[in-house]
C-alpha cells in the first residue's frame, strides 16, 4: 500500500482551528484510515482542546503531538497557529504517555513505553517518536533514557515542546490527553525504513571554556568565573559588530537576540554538539536545554542566516537518502525555534526551500529542543538543528 | 573482540557530554578501578562504564546507554 501523507495548517480560536484542521485531512484522505495523527499546537490553540477534538475525528489513529514555539506546514510557517500530519499506509503505531519527568525520568519513560510491543510481526523497521516538555532541563537524559528503553535497532526522532516563549509550562499529547512535566513515545512499525536527517548551523566562536560548577543543567561558573560574565566577554566583539547589546535584553528578548544566536557547543572529535542556553539566573548562572556537568569543555558558537538555510536542505537530504532509494510521500520536521528567529523574514523561505527539496508534503513545529537519534549515535539531543524524518512512499 | 583504549571508551560518551568531560570521567574511572588506559577487555570497558553510570544526570544516563550499546557489539 504506497503511504499517504497529509498536512493542514490553522490560524483562529482553537475550536475553529480544530474544525479546519479535520477538514483539511479528511479531504486530503479521502476514503483512506490514517494510522498516525500528529498535531502540534501554539498557546493561543490550547493542545489540550485540539488534541481531543482530532482525536474524536479519527478515533482509529494513533495521536501524538506537541505544543509548540511555531508551527508550520507546507507553505504555511505561523506563530498563533497549529499544523497536523495525517499518515496512512502499511504501518502500524503504538503510543503512549509518561508523567512526572522531572521527578523520576525512568519511570515516566517506562509509564510511556511499557506497553508497547517490541516488533509486529512482517514489520522490520520500527522508529520511535518522542515528544517531551521543553521546560524540563532534561533533553538529552530523556532521549538517552527512551533509546535506551526502545533498543539499538530504533532510530528516534521528535522534539522538546514549546510554548511560544512565554516559558510557563509546555504539553504533549497522547490521543485525546495532553499533558505537562511528560513525554509521549510513539513506536511506528514500517514495512519499509524511515529517513531521518539532522544538522545544525553553528560554528565555533570563542575557544573552549570549562564549566567548573555546575548543578545539572544550570552551570554557576566557566573558567571560575560567573558563566554569564564569561559569555559576554567572549561575545563582546561580535555582538559590536552586529549592534547586539545583551545588558538590555531580558526574557524572550535575550534568547531571541543574543543567547540564540551564541550557544554553547561541546567540541566531540571532528564536530560540536549545540546546546542552547535558556536564561541568564541570579548570580551569573547560566541555565542551558540539558545537563552540563563540571568539567565539560564549551564553545560559544556563533551562525549566519545562511548557515542556518542550508542546513535544513542537508538535513532533508540526509533524511532521503535514509530511505534506501525511495521516495518520500511527506515529512514530520523538527525545527528549533531561534532558527526561525534568527531567520526572520527568511524563514518561509527556508520552511519552502526544505519542502521543494523534499518533493513532498511536510508538517511540523518549532521546538525547544530536537531529537534525532540513528542508529550507532551515542547522542540524539540537538539545539538550534533542523530534523528531517521522511516516510517512505 | 580486540583490545579497547581510552580513546574509544571517550567515544562512547563524548557526543552527548564532549570530549574533555568525557576523558576525565574515563580516566577518573580507570583510577578507581585500577585499570590501564590500553589493552583493555570488553568486561574493562564495561566496568569502567557502570562505574561512571553511577554518577548522576547526563553523564550516568550516557555512560548507562553506552554500556548496552558496547554489550551488543559483542553479540
Amino acid at each position: 500500500m504506497e503511504t499517504l501523507f497529509v498536512s493542514a495548517h490553522a490560524v483562529g480560536d482553537a475550536d475553529a482551528a480544530s474544525a479546519s484542521l479535520i477538514a483539511q485531512l479528511r479531504a486530503g484522505l479521502g476514503p483512506q484510515a490514517p494510522v498516525l495523527v500528529t498535531v502540534f499546537c501554539s498557546t493561543e490553540q490550547p493542545l489540550e482542546r485540539v488534541a481531543p477534538a482530532l482525536r474524536a475525528a479519527f478515533p482509529t489513529a494513533t495521536l501524538v503531538g506537541a505544543s509548540t514555539a511555531g508551527e508550520f506546514s507546507s507553505g504555511h510557517a505561523t506563530a498563533g497557529g497549529s499544523s497536523a500530519a495525517a499518515i496512512a499506509g502499511d504501518f502500524v503505531v503504538h503510543a503512549g504517555l509518561g508523567r512526572g519527568v522531572r521527578a523520576d525520568l525512568e519511570a515516566a519513560v517506562e509509564q510511556a513505553v511499557a506497553s508497547q510491543p517490541e516488533s509486529i510481526e512482517g514489520f522490520s523497521h520500527r522508529t520511535g517518536l518522542l515528544f517531551v516538555d521543553g521546560l524540563s532541563g532534561l533533553g538529552e537524559e530523556a532521549t538517552l533514557t527512551v533509546a535506551l528503553r526502545l533498543g539499538a535497532a530504533t532510530p528516534l526522532a521528535g522534539g522538546a515542546a514549546g510554548d511560544d516563549m512565554h516559558f510557563r509550562a509546555t504539553y504533549v499529547a497522547y490521543n485525546e490527553t495532553a499533558a505537562t512535566d511528560a513525554l509521549v513515545v510513539a513506536s511506528i512499525f514500517s514495512k519499509k525504513a524511515l529517513g531521518l536527517g539532522v544538522k545544525h548551523g553553528h560554528v565555533p566562536l570563542s575557544k573552549p571554556l570549562i564549566v567548573t560548577r555546575s548543578e545539572g543543567n544550570v552551570v554557576h561558573t566557566l573558567d571560575g568565573r560567573p558563566a554569564w560574565d564569561a559569555w559576554i566577554e567572549a561575545t563582546r566583539d561580535s555582538c559590536e559588530a552586529r549592534k547586539i547589546d545583551p545588558a538590555s535584553l531580558s526574557g524572550p528578548a535575550l534568547i531571541n537576540g543574543f543567547l540564540g544566536i551564541y550557544e554553547a557547543g561541546l567540541p566531540t572529535g571532528a564536530e560540536f554538539k549545540v546546546r542552547l542556553p535558556m536564561a541568564r539566573l541570579e548570580g551569573g548562572a547560566m541555565a542551558f536545554s540539558c545537563g552540563m556537568p563540571e568539567g565539560t569543555a564549551v564553545c560559544v558558537m556563533d551562525t549566519t542566516p545562511e548557515q542556518l538555510r542550508s542546513s535544513a536542505d542537508t538535513a532533508v537530504d540526509a533524511a532521503l537518502a535514509g530511505l534506501g532509494g525511495e521516495r518520500a510521500a511527506g515529512a514530520l520536521v523538527f525545527d528549533c525555534r531561534n532558527r526561525k528567529d534568527l531567520l526572520a523574514s527568511g524563514y518561509p523561505d527556508a520552511i519552502g526551500s526544505a519542502a521543494k527539496t523534499l518533493g513532498a508534503p511536510l508538517a511540523g513545529f518549532q521546538c525547544y529542543g530536537e531529537i534525532a537519534m540513528n542508529t550507532g549515535d551515542f547522542s540524539g539531543y540537538h539545539n538550534t538543528t533542523a530534523v528531517v524524518l521522511a516516510f517512505p512512499r | 573482540m580486540s583490545s579497547l583504549g581510552v580513546d574509544q571508551i571517550v567515544k562512547l560518551l563524548s557526543a552527548s557530554v564532549g570530549e574533555r568531560a568525557a576523558r576525565e570521567a574515563v580516566l577518573s574511572a580507570l583510577s578507581r578501578l585500577a585499570l590501564p588506559p590500553q589493552g583493555l577487555s570488553q568486561d574493562d570497558a564495561l566496568r569502567v562504564l557502570e562505574a561512571i553510570a553511577k554518577t548522576p544526570g547526563v553523564l550516568g544516563i550516557s555512560a548507562r546507554f553506552a554500556k548496552s550499546r558496547l554489550h551488543l557489539l559483542e553479540v
